[in-house]
């Protein structure tokens, strides 16, 4: 088993605590595939972490485990201790792990703004009594909720877009909404799948402003990233994974001068 | 007007409530919560039949219809609203037992034939079980609710029953307008479009599909008390896939999600289509008639599916500016939605700085 303790400069004094998310030994097999094998690592709070990697890597698997959406076959998943592991993905994401997906995951015939709005934990009027009681019950929550929204559109510069269908977005738009949309989850530990792809490069630019000033805020983020600039501006630390193990950690820089990464990038 | 004339209006009102009812019931299945069910008539089904064991009394010894032609497995004799609240518990039950084996396996296409195969057994069980609910003859000469205390009868109690209907409607137009609008109803519409998505956002998605599922029963099992409260019989072939095949019709041609859309899906349908063919010539065998109607209401589907696939008055978008949040919204959104009744359009029509609707 490769440990795998993040350590960045920025963030040493938060590892003197336990960290907020641990993979152990963690494995995943499809039929006779390892998609990942093994995979140990510890996250602190308040880290940016960057998950690079060749197509195929198994990036994308390690955000679907820890997110509750595939079950791993072997290992376990702690969030501040706690085992996640066989918990359901909503189970997963009310005890505070909020994920985008790979493919972007909107709901298209509601609107930007109703995207958001579905967002935030244990809403008044979700349940069916509360629904029936009606706006004077559930009105109060729902303005500081939509207000919430619109400073978010506001910040990600999306404003404009509110009252548009979701599924009228383009590519990167969607993936914005969907950034926007886990936050508004008020996460612990944020996993993104390629924030990035196919966002104008101006929009980067607000995204990374946008996500600074969360981990500011103490946001814990996980990314798998192919945008080096992005990784590079983003990241803590970073970890590289090929074939479905790990086989690199470090600053960008360092794992970039990794003879293992290259090749692992040359042979793909 | 003529007693005839107005007998088969009063008649044609139920039908419209009846058909209201079960049609927004199944929307907030379908159309809401995405859940594909091609079985809903077996709600109506239970409610109907809940509504007759509550109303019929005892097999022997009752109030006399029942005893000696028909049988069935138990009876009472109980006063309004006590059958009708039967009939809304035995259809929501009935959607609590379906849906928790049903609902978290199947997605659907799957989902919806399991539902049909569901409802087709439970046609099969009342069918060939005489003694459970008297097989293929039914229940006739259940009581009419309130008939006694009103001392109406003919064609006055016929137009108490349609004020009773309507009375009906609004309370279950009530309970469907206010899901639609709540956080509850955008949540069961994000998880229709992603469950995925939902899922990754802390929602608890079994429930909230099973939720919606039990309260469309429940509708679905209240439209079949109305319906035989009204008709006063009720027989397995009252309630075969075909009648299921109509509400699906009238909520693809009204508007997949809109309620007000299911509305006017509701008079198109069994009122016009339904009804229209019954004015023509005879043509050939008398068997022709039912058959023209289901040729038509295909027809329909499949011209709304190819042209119109979001219906005649789409599902509302509901639009806020900041200005402008929950009080002023509401009120845009009701003018609005009259805006796109007007115009038969999906387009959106946009208020300065305010809310937006279709």
């Amino acid at each position: 088993m490769m440990e795998m303790s993040v350590v960045s400069e920025g963030v040493r004094e938060a590892e003197v605590s336990a960290p907020i998310l641990e993979l152990r030994g963690v494995s995943r097999q499809f039929g006779g595939v390892h998609a990942v094998e093994d995979i140990s690592m510890s996250v602190y709070e308040g880290q940016v972490v960057g998950l690079i990697g060749p197509n195929g890597a198994g990036k994308s698997t390690i955000v679907s485990l820890i997110a509750g959406s595939l079950q791993s076959t072997d290992g376990k998943i702690f969030l501040d201790q706690k085992e996640l592991s066989g918990l359901a993905p909503d189970v997963i994401a009310r005890r505070g792990i909020a994920r985008t997906f790979q493919v972007s995951a909107e709901f298209s015939r509601l609107t930007v703004l109703q995207n958001l709005l579905v967002a935030p934990k244990e809403q008044k009027g979700e349940g069916l009594f509360g629904a029936l009681a009606g706006r004077r019950y559930w009105g109060g929550s729902e303005s500081q909720n939509i207000e919430r929204a619109f400073e978010l559109l506001t910040q990600f510069g999306m404003l404009a877009k509110a009252n548009d269908y979701a599924g009228s977005m383009s590519g990167g738009q969607r993936r914005l909404l969907e950034v926007m949309r886990a936050i508004m989850v008020g996460p612990r530990v944020l996993l993104l799948d390629e924030p990035t792809a196919g966002v104008h490069p101006n929009m980067i630019g607000e995204l990374r402003e946008q996500l600074v000033r969360l981990r500011n805020q103490g946001l814990t983020i996980l990314m798998v990233e192919h945008e080096m600039d992005f990784v590079r501006s983003m990241c803590d630390v970073v970890i590289v994974m090929a074939r479905g193990r790990v086989i690199a950690k470090g600053t960008l820089d360092e794992v970039r001068s990794d003879p293992k990464v290259m090749e692992a990038y040359v042979a793909g | 007007m003529s007693v005839s004339v107005q007998f088969y209006l009063t008649l044609l009102l139920v039908y419209v409530g009846v058909n209201l009812i079960a049609c927004w019931g199944l929307n907030l299945q379908m159309g809401v919560a995405g859940i594909l069910n091609f079985g809903f008539v077996l709600f109506q089904a239970a409610g109907a039949y809940a509504y007759a064991l509550f109303t019929l009394g005892p097999v022997s010894g009752g109030a006399g219809l029942n005893a000696g032609y028909q049988v069935y497995l138990w009876g009472t004799q109980l006063p309004f609203p006590i059958p009708f609240l039967a009939a809304i518990a035995a259809g929501g039950l009935l959607a609590a037992l379906v849906g928790v084996v049903v609902l978290p396996r199947l997605r659907g296409d799957y989902q919806a034939v399991a539902l049909l195969v569901v409802s087709l057994i439970g046609g099969g069980i009342v069918l060939n079980n005489i003694s459970l609910l008297n097989g293929a003859s039914g229940l006739s000469g259940i009581p009419k609710p309130l008939a006694g205390v009103t001392g109406l009868s003919g064609i006055g109690y016929s137009w108490f029953y349609v004020a009773l209907t309507a009375l009906i409607c609004l309370m279950v137009w009530y309970v469907v307008h206010q899901i639609g609008v709540s956080p509850f109803g955008r949540t069961l519409r994000a998880i229709r479009e992603s469950e995925a998505a939902a899922r990754s956002l802390g929602k608890d998605v079994k429930r909230k599909r099973l939720t919606a599922f039990i309260v469309g029963g429940a509708l679905g099992g209240l439209s079949g008390a109305v319906l035989v409260g009204f008709i006063n019989a009720w027989a397995p072939a009252s309630w075969g896939y075909q009648e299921t095949f109509v509400f699906v019709t009238v909520i693809i041609i009204g508007g997949f999600g809109s309620n007000l859309g299911v509305a006017v899906g509701v008079i198109l349908v069994p009122i016009i289509f339904g009804e229209l063919p019954t004015f023509l010539p005879q043509l050939g065998q008398a068997s022709w008639l039912g058959a023209i109607q289901l040729i038509l209401y295909g027809a329909l589907t499949l011209g709304f599916l190819w042209f119109r696939p979001r219906g005649i008055v789409p599902e509302k978008r509901i639009s806020y500016s900041r200005s402008d949040l929950v009080g002023r919204g509401r009120q845009v959104e009701a003018n609005e939605m009259l805006a796109v009744v007007l115009a038969g359009e999906e387009g959106v029509p946009r208020h300065d700085g305010d809310v937006s609707g279709q």
